[in-house]
């Protein structure tokens, strides 16, 4: 995979080979304070043109990083597996509800500027595979 | 524990991962499954054909430890 510095260099290179068509996968990370009070997320948009026989030539964008307060800091763990097993399901859930609320609008308008600018310079966006 | 959670097909609009491949960090600790993970993400465990754990398929009693790489898919689309 060779990966561009920027997206007018990615373009500038599949105008060359006359590709017109790109994927763009969302990626995003997020990391927990001690004690869970803070998530912090990290979003990056990586866009990617399948040349065939396996070889891509793509372009990460970042997004803005965004940090949030949680409205329940993470218990401290308690002694049984149980226990474990909940403190990780309640943390899985107050990222996600996190993410849902307050980032996915920050990826999915990102996506759409990005969308917007490889459109300008005649590059169709096309779903993922899978 | 980082834990990267990609869905395909349906599952992108029914469970809560969605279209974007998540990276999570959990609490180390409680011998977390697969399966531990279905309620949170809205997934039921009917409606996936294969998971596969760092690139291999797994089960949905494998335990999770590390850094792990989940990818669901869905029986149908």
């Amino acid at each position: 995979m060779e990966e561009f510095g920027s997206l007018e260099e990615l373009v500038a290179a599949l105008r060359e080979r006359q590709v017109r068509e790109v994927a763009v996968t969302g990626k995003v990370a997020t990391t927990t304070s001690p004690g869970g009070g803070q998530v912090v997320f990290r979003g990056r948009l990586v866009v990617c043109a399948d040349l065939g026989r396996g070889r891509q030539e793509c372009y990460t964008e970042h997004v803005m990083p965004y940090v949030t307060e949680t409205e329940a800091p993470e218990m401290a763990l308690l002694p049984d597996h149980a226990a474990d097993l909940r403190a990780a399901q309640r943390s899985l859930a107050r990222q996600l509800r996190a993410y849902r609320h307050e980032y996915q609008a920050v990826m999915e308008a990102a996506r759409a500027a990005l969308a917007d600018r490889l459109a300008r310079a005649g590059v169709e966006v096309t779903e993922p595979e899978g | 524990m980082r834990v990267t959670i990609t869905v395909h097909g349906h599952l992108r609009h029914t469970s809560s991962v969605g279209h974007d491949e998540l990276t999570v960090t959990l609490p180390d600790g409680g011998s977390l499954r697969v399966r531990d993970l279905l309620g949170t993400l809205n997934i039921l465990e009917e409606e996936v054909k294969e998971v596969n754990l760092n690139g291999r398929r797994a089960r949905m009693d494998t335990t999770l430890r590390g850094r792990v790489h989940l990818e669901f898919f869905p029986r149908q689309g």
